[in-house]
């Protein structure tokens, strides 16, 4: 069951322009690559995208871009402050009259979950604190996928990774929790955060559309399936994009009014297990053997999750 | 405007206000400080119409300054030593976007052991970046640099970033008679900038430092820099031409001091010079026919004026205040790479002024007589250190102190 | 025996390093000297990905691209017509071209104007119905190992089971990859592979003077939009997906969930793929509600 949409009701009322055209060399099946199409389509034209480094920076290699948007590629830590940087300057460029307002541009930060977390943290928090006008559009794929798929902030408790395998000192392969981004960042206060997933795109469009009402700091967190680091056939990224939700994993959430607002709930939570079990990065957990322990404890990681937003929401009404 | 008692902070300050800067990302740190400090408060009260922001780090800060450059402003920003190198792989990033922009470095001895005082380890790490460099020896000589580094950085032949340094101390807290331009012959001199190529804007896509994969590809954009570079000694020469015409001070790559029939020749840089300049005065007066001379342009760093200067004389010393630790003094082996290989006279390599380490009257005789063996023996790379037993004594009291009197002893 | 040379093209993701990994390993227990390296950029599928192997019963004083191959292995037939690829560069008259396609040999040979020896294989085929997966590496290695008599079939078998052990593929799965070997090396000609004396390279000119350019071409920026569709994207589809528009029910869900927005809604509002760009993804084929999208082995793209 979800909430109430405002703007993007029906599948049918997608754009159809392409503002991230085709022709990349991303991976086939990319959730990310999906998630951001879907913003942008969102988000509309005149858009500069700011980028760290990860798996999206390879959307433009010269000569090649996707984009009928502009794009700057700064480094791996400091996209937010390269966005402070582009928007600061259109504003007194635009104030000194050295632009026409026309002319100016919505500028989007765009990163995976490794530059999002720990390196990037520092430069995503001053701006927030700052008040900067922007976009945050992070694509999580729980890993540093870019790099061959190492351990990030973001990956799971019990997910397999390049530098986190699964041995008998490591039964869970990745042995931390997955830092929370959308607390961390909203502890400082934005104007708006949410988290989607490319798998339910008018969830995800209609919170791009509303926050677009607003400025300051518009933060969002998508889930990005990944066929070849989370081990599943590039068919199936949309049904596990979906799973994730389904399963109570990725929960779909906004704050609206000051507090955590969740857009989508199941109305019957799939067992985490089913999610699992289809991604070659949980296989250590079903094969050789079951790791019960590890399995109960996702399962009820997720039980107590949503325990809490019950005692916080109240039972989940329908739309 | 008349002249007045400025502190070489006070100058850089001077130097973005009068080129009417847009933007001005900062980040605090000793001896920097009061450039910011100075620019924030005529920002509040009106006086420059410039935006001024705190950044998280200076990381960030040369990020946004980059950005800002890249959307079309007239940025300035400065630094030190510990956030210069914190910087450092922004410096490569913003070089490789090709946007203008001044960077000021106080310049301050590299941590550890962490000091405040200063040498040139900080500003040298940036050498490699894609940034043009110009040294000053006086606070006239910053807010100058500071107004022709912009005609440089932003020359349509050049775009590259641009960096000033001054020593902090000597020159960052020390003050001295600075004569300011008046701001409409600097408006002349400097008018505002308009981007030639890197802008964004709603009605023109632009993606800026996009991805190049392949040795071809890089290569071409990599030495794009590198003839950008060179052209910029004669965009120098011209912009220096230029400014002497407006303002009555003429500045080169290099500064010469009693050059002319000096047999002997010390190469120094940045405000120590003036400390050497002197001693080239009392040696004179000794009948020594010694001159100095004074790197100023970095980079790009002038091979071929530094060659003639240096060629035909008895011998040369080069002092570093800085070490390339396991090589010895970096401006050394840059200017002895400068020399041909055949008729180059002997050189000697001098490691002085580290950490701000004052040097003596005794050590400038002491060079003088590695001179003379030098011309006989036909110099070495060898660097040689300028200390004294004296200060060692010194040091031996604290090693005791820090490690008890049995554990120094032995030295 | 003079070092030979073998090159390896194929795409990213397709187990370019690893099929010239099990080669190198082959020729090792074979007790040959050995040299193997990838070539490739950032960790990703579809881009043209170039391996080295050098073999010899000397030492190899050698290190790097491959100019002067003895041996060119075409693990994707779909690069032949991708210049950027170079894949049949620095040929020689007793060089030896194996192509992994569904193609005829004589085909291959007129379309791309090869003179050299070229042998055909589809290995695709070979991998889809052994190992249900476009997994390549092990039989083309098979392939190649036969051709060039680089080893014998006891070091090709150890060397499968000794890379793939090595990715903790399963026991299982590793023994397939040895069965679908097999069957690539059983198909596979002997044929004799010169190690030609070191080719005349063209008489090299004067040292480049590169020209300084202005800023707006000197730095690294694009100012044309979306320049992207130019790349077209066929060569990465093992199958392609196709919609069965008399059933189609037109409820938007593949336009909307493409993630390259290579499927276009036409005037009537049915969904029509753009097969210049689609990557074979096949999201679209899972997502049909009615399941109206089937999915097609793609043809061969040599010929």
């Amino acid at each position: 069951m979800h909430t109430r949409r405002e703007i993007y009701k029906s599948i049918k009322e997608i754009p159809r322009e392409e503002f991230l055209a085709a022709g990349t060399g991303l991976c086939g099946g990319c959730g990310g690559l999906l998630a951001l199409r879907l913003f942008h389509k969102a988000l509309g034209p005149n858009a500069v995208f700011v980028n760290a480094a990860g798996c999206l920076t390879l959307l433009a290699v010269f000569p090649f871009t996707p984009f009928h948007s502009s794009w700057l590629y700064t480094a791996m830590a400091c996209a937010p402050a390269g966005a402070q940087g582009v928007r600061d300057a259109l504003d007194l460029l635009i104030a000194k009259g050295r632009l026409p307002r026309g002319e100016d541009l919505k500028v989007v930060v765009v990163t995976g979950d490794g530059a999002a977390n720990g390196i990037g943290l520092q430069a995503t928090l001053a701006a927030i604190q700052r008040g900067l006008d922007f976009y945050y559009f992070c694509y999580d794929n729980e890993a540093f996928a870019n790099t061959g798929f190492q351990m990030s902030p973001s990956s799971p408790f019990g997910s397999r990774t390049a530098t986190t395998p699964a041995t008998a000192a490591t039964p869970a392969g990745t042995m931390t929790h997955k830092q929370d981004l959308f607390e961390l960042w909203r502890a400082q206060h934005p104007a708006f955060v949410a988290t989607v997933s490319p798998a339910y795109p008018l969830d995800l469009m209609d919170k791009v559309a509303r926050a677009g009402r607003v400025g300051g700091p518009k933060l969002f967190i998508s889930l990005a399936s990944c066929p070849p680091g989370w081990g599943i056939e590039p068919a199936d990224s949309v049904e596990l994009a979906k799973l994730a939700v389904d399963t109570g994993v990725w929960p779909l959430k906004e704050e609206r009014d000051g507090a955590v607002l969740h857009t989508v709930v199941p109305h019957h939570f799939k067992p985490v297990q089913e999610y699992l079990r289809r991604q070659a990065r949980y296989r250590h957990l079903f094969e050789p053997q079951r790791q019960e322990a590890i399995l109960r404890q996702l399962q009820t990681d997720v039980d107590r999750y949503w325990e809490h937003v019950r005692q916080l929401e109240g039972p989940s009404k329908p739309a | 405007m008349p002249r007045d008692l400025l502190t070489g902070n006070a100058a850089a300050a001077w130097g973005a206000r009068l080129a009417d800067v847009d933007y001005v990302p900062a980040y605090p740190i000793t001896p920097q400080t009061e450039i910011i400090e100075a620019l924030a408060q005529w920002i509040a009260c009106g006086e420059l119409a410039a935006r001024m922001v705190t950044m998280d780090s200076e990381h960030s800060m040369l990020t946004a300054a980059g950005a800002a450059a890249a959307t079309g402003a007239r940025v300035f920003t400065a630094s030190s030593s510990q956030g210069l190198l914190y910087a450092l792989e922004m410096l490569y990033t913003v070089a490789g976007w090709r946007v203008p922009l001044v960077l000021v470095n106080v310049a301050r001895a590299v941590a550890s052991p962490i000091t405040l005082e200063p040498d040139h380890n900080d500003v040298l790490a940036a050498r490699d970046s894609g940034f043009l460099q110009i040294h000053a020896e006086t606070c006239q000589e910053v807010v100058d640099s500071i107004l022709m580094a912009y005609r440089l950085a932003e020359h349509a032949d050049v775009l590259l970033p641009a960096l000033v340094n001054l020593d902090g101390f000597y020159l960052s807290f020390t003050r001295e008679p600075v004569e300011l331009p008046e701001p409409e012959a600097v408006r002349q001199f400097l008018p505002a900038y308009t981007p030639t190529h890197a802008r964004f804007c709603a009605s023109h896509a632009m993606a800026q430092g996009v991805a190049v994969l392949g040795g071809s590809g890089y290569t071409f954009f990599k030495y794009q820099m590198q003839r950008a570079a060179e052209a910029a000694l004669a965009v120098h020469d011209a912009v220096a031409a230029e400014f002497r015409d407006r303002f009555g001070r003429a500045y080169g790559a290099v500064d010469g001091y009693h050059l002319d029939d000096a047999e002997w020749v010390i190469v120094m840089s940045n405000s120590f010079s003036t400390v050497g300049k002197a001693e080239v005065t009392r040696l004179r007066q000794r009948g020594v026919k010694v001159g100095l001379l004074r790197l100023r342009l970095i980079r790009p760093f002038p091979h071929e004026i530094i060659a003639q200067l240096l060629g035909g004389r008895r011998a040369v010393a080069v002092i570093d205040q800085n070490i390339s630790v396991g090589k010895g003094g970096i401006l050394f082996a840059e200017v002895k790479s400068a020399l041909p290989t055949c008729a180059a006279p002997p050189l000697v390599s001098f490691i002085g002024g580290l950490g701000g380490r004052r040097f003596r009257t005794e050590e400038f005789d002491q060079i003088v007589m590695a001179l003379r063996d030098a011309e006989n023996s036909g110099g070495s790379c060898e660097p040689h250190l300028l200390y004294s037993a004296g200060e060692f004594d010194q040091l031996r009291g604290m090693l005791r102190i820090a490690h008890g009197g049995a554990a120094a002893e032995e030295w | 025996m003079m070092v030979r040379h073998a090159r390896f093209h194929g795409r990213g993701g397709e187990g370019v390093k690893l099929a010239s990994r099990i080669v190198s390993r082959a020729a090792f227990i074979g007790g040959l000297n050995v040299q193997d390296s990838p070539l490739y950029g950032a960790e990703r599928r579809g881009a043209p990905v170039v391996a080295f192997v050098r073999y010899s019963d000397g030492p190899i004083h050698e290190r790097g691209y491959i100019e002067q191959p003895d041996l060119v292995v075409v693990m994707d037939d779909s690069l032949l017509s991708q210049p950027d690829a170079a894949v049949l560069d620095g040929l020689g008259d007793t060089s030896v071209v194996l192509v992994n396609t569904s193609a005829a040999t004589a085909d291959v040979k007129a379309r791309f104007a090869i003179t050299v020896h070229v042998v055909t294989l589809d290995v695709s085929a070979i991998a889809l119905e052994l190992l249900g997966h476009h997994l390549l590496s092990a039989p083309v290695a098979g392939l190649a190992v036969k051709v060039a008599g680089i080893a014998a079939w006891e070091d090709l078998a150890a060397a499968v089971r000794l890379e793939l052990g090595e990715l903790g593929l399963s026991a299982e799965l590793i023994e397939r990859n040895v069965s679908a070997t097999q069957r690539a090396f059983n198909a596979a000609p002997m044929v004799q592979v010169f190690a030609a004396r070191p080719r005349q390279r063209p008489v090299s000119t004067a040292p480049f003077n590169m020209p300084h350019l202005p800023a707006r071409l000197a730095a690294p920026s694009i100012t044309v939009a979306a320049t992207s569709t130019l790349r077209h994207m066929e060569g990465w589809r093992v199958y392609r997906p196709e919609i069965d528009r008399a059933h189609c029910t037109r409820c938007f869900l593949c336009f909307a969930l493409c993630p390259e927005g290579a499927i276009h809604l036409d005037a009537q509002n049915y969904p029509v793929v753009d097969y210049d760009h689609c990557k074979g993804c096949l999201v679209c084929v899972a997502e049909c509600p009615p399941k109206v999208i089937s999915q097609v082995r793609e043809g061969h793209h040599a010929a």
